[in-house]
């Protein structure tokens, strides 16, 4: 079901992210993808996994098929897509605002980076109490992969930086 | 809603950070971590704004959110459709924030600093549980035992009302300040399973609160001090009302990363309080101990396991905290009420000789009004100068009965007004010198009167500095 659009957004300029978002990303971090719908009322998701692309102006997040409706039918409508990576250990956390670029169903490759993604996430609960055998039971297969341009990066650490963009203040 | 919020309490406990997803007036979404969601009734909940963020400047632009929250036990998650309402920067909600914040923003010496700016108040419009966020476990999961499983379930059936009960019967039934310390204690690790626990009182000064019974911490403890409006307890203190951390590691460390990019900005913080009795304590909660709006102390309880105090403990410890508070109030007002019948107290014969070949130096450094053991410190202030009259009087006039009433006469001892202190200041002198000196000792022998029983040689020494 791969489909790709170009939307008219306030979100205008792609964006190549940094060593340290990408850095931050692969560590195994909470993912939670915001968008809206025609009224602006926001919806959420949570995803399990994350791709920076090759040129690192675009990341692909797996959002779990059977609670992907809401999400995926605001992206289809209007593009617009935000998504929160917080790693557990020290709340270090950046949001990504971007456009969508295409959506398609995860493949076996798409699912071997999900388990390896999911081992690290795994332990980055385990180090906040959250036990492992809970945290291996949150559901993440089969998935869909949701591909954006990436437009704008903010630092969302808890503190007075937070809604900054990356790199400001830091 | 099927689901209320009455019956996902434990959501709102701060043990799993929460989800906030909103979108500005043009439409771009934006989505944030939130490290606490307070409860306030059936049909609302608070955010608590320490800084403004995007998610202020959204929702006063387009007041629609989504909120997710996690259940601590199961990860079960769900969601709350939000409308934003209004900003609280006073009352009781804000207040009850407010005492949490800045209670772990003066324990990681954030305090002034890292505050609550207001309570942002929302309406529930729809509540519902996320489908899909768990799969089942795994039957093998079921088998085998999970070491590194989740705490049991709380239990469904509970004898608050005995426990209530016994626990009133125990305070009535002290006969004074002392026994009903233990008695609050014990009842509360026997029928709560609360192990950890502590009472502390000010002091005369209003600045300080001393620990002057405590229960699960080993022998040591007592007097150990808090300063009023510092780390947890001093701020339960200072602001009289309760506080009730579930994770405090959590709390801790999410205050610690704040103060880490805060650093960046302008540094110059204060030190970390020590947290007081456990330092691996993992929930934590506090109540001050009030008669009408007066601080006669705090009660403090710890664990370390992750919430162990739940909501509901809130109101029924607060009942409890309200029984101590008068149970202390009552036994100030009826001490030494027979004191006057008898008379001072019969000079007694020369003490005995000292059996022990133990000899201690006790040292009043005047400047400080503290009194030193062997070169340690031991105790300071009334029970200070208390321990020192005594100590005199036994040297020099060989007198080793006294009564309350004659210390609450002696001008030199500068008595505080509120009767509560003689008693509770004796009780800390004689628990300090069973920790620290037993060869020196202080026997209650009848109601207002003690005995000092000496089994070792001591000198008297003063001096002006420290």
């Amino acid at each position: 079901m791969a489909i790709l659009r170009v939307c008219m957004t306030p979100l205008t300029t792609p964006l190549r992210l940094d060593d340290s978002v990408v850095e931050l990303l692969s560590s195994g971090v909470v993912i939670y993808v915001a968008t809206r719908d025609a009224q602006n009322t926001p919806a959420l998701a949570s995803a399990m996994g994350v791709q920076v692309g090759p040129d690192r102006t675009t990341v692909t997040v797996y959002l779990p098929q059977a609670s992907a409706a809401e999400t995926l039918n605001n992206l289809k409508a209007n593009g617009l897509f935000a998504g929160t990576f917080c790693r557990p250990s020290d709340d270090k956390t950046v949001q990504l605002k971007g456009v969508l670029q295409s959506v398609r169903d995860s493949e076996n490759a798409d699912q071997a980076l999900q388990e390896n993604y999911r081992g690290a996430l795994v332990e980055q609960f385990a180090i906040v109490g959250v036990p492992r055998s809970l945290a291996k039971r949150l559901h993440w297969w089969p998935s869909v992969a949701v591909t954006v341009s990436v437009r704008e990066v903010y630092t969302q650490t808890p503190g007075p930086h937070a809604g900054r963009q990356w790199g400001q203040g830091q | 809603m099927s689901v209320t919020l009455e019956a996902i309490r434990r959501c709102f406990d701060g043990i799993i950070p929460s989800i906030i997803a909103t979108c500005s007036k043009d439409g771009v979404p934006n989505v944030s971590i939130l490290s606490h969601v307070h409860y306030v009734d059936e049909r609302h909940v608070a955010l608590s704004r320490q800084f403004f963020n995007k998610t202020t400047q959204n929702v006063e632009e387009n007041p629609r959110a989504l909120v997710s929250v996690y259940d601590p036990l199961t990860l079960e998650r769900y969601r709350l459709r939000l409308r934003f309402v209004r900003s609280e920067t006073a009352g009781p909600i804000f207040e009850t924030m407010t005492v949490r914040i800045d209670a772990i923003a003066s324990h990681t010496g954030m305090k002034g600093v890292f505050r609550l700016l207001s309570s942002d108040i929302y309406e529930v419009l729809h509540l519902e549980e996320e489908a899909h966020v768990m799969d089942a476990p795994r039957p093998v999961d079921l088998k085998l035992p999970d070491l590194d499983g989740p705490p049991a379930l709380p239990p469904s059936a509970r004898s608050e009302l005995w426990a209530l009960q016994r626990i009133t019967a125990r305070i009535n039934e002290a006969a004074n300040l002392e026994c009903l310390f233990e008695g609050v204690l014990d009842t509360l690790a026997t029928d709560f399973g609360f192990e950890h626990s502590m009472v502390l009182l000010p002091d005369e000064t209003g600045k300080r609160l001393f620990t002057i019974a405590s229960k699960g911490y080993g022998g040591g403890g007592i007097g150990a001090e808090v300063a009023m409006g510092e780390g947890l307890i001093g701020t339960v203190a200072e602001q009289k009302r309760l506080l009730r951390v579930c994770k405090l590691d959590g709390a801790l460390k999410y205050a610690r990363n704040v103060r880490g990019e805060m650093n960046a900005m302008r540094g110059g913080f204060y030190a970390e309080v020590p947290l007081p009795g456990l330092p691996d304590a993992r929930s934590h909660m506090a109540l001050p101990l009030l008669v009408r709006d007066r601080l006669v102390g705090v009660l403090a309880l710890q664990s370390r396991e992750d919430a162990t105090f739940e909501a509901w403990h809130e109101a029924f410890l607060s009942v409890v905290a309200s029984q101590v508070a008068l149970g202390i109030a009552t036994a100030s007002a009826g001490q030494d009420e027979t004191e006057e019948a008898r008379g001072p107290a019969v000079p007694a014969p020369a003490p005995a000789a000292a059996t022990s070949k133990e000899t201690h130096e006790f040292c009043l450094y005047r400047n400080d009004d503290c009194v030193f053991l062997d070169g340690q410190y031991l105790i300071r202030n009334v029970p200070g100068r208390i321990l020192w009259k005594i100590l005199t009087s036994y040297e020099r006039e060989g007198r080793s009965e006294f009564t309350n009433r004659e210390l609450r006469l002696d001008p030199a001892l500068a008595l505080p007004e509120i009767k509560d202190n003689l008693e509770s200041r004796l009780i800390l002198l004689r628990r300090r010198l069973e920790q620290k000196c037993p060869s020196v000792r202080l026997v209650p022998t009848a109601r207002g009167r003690f005995s000092l029983r000496v089994d070792a040689a001591f000198t008297l020494v003063e001096r002006n500095g420290s």
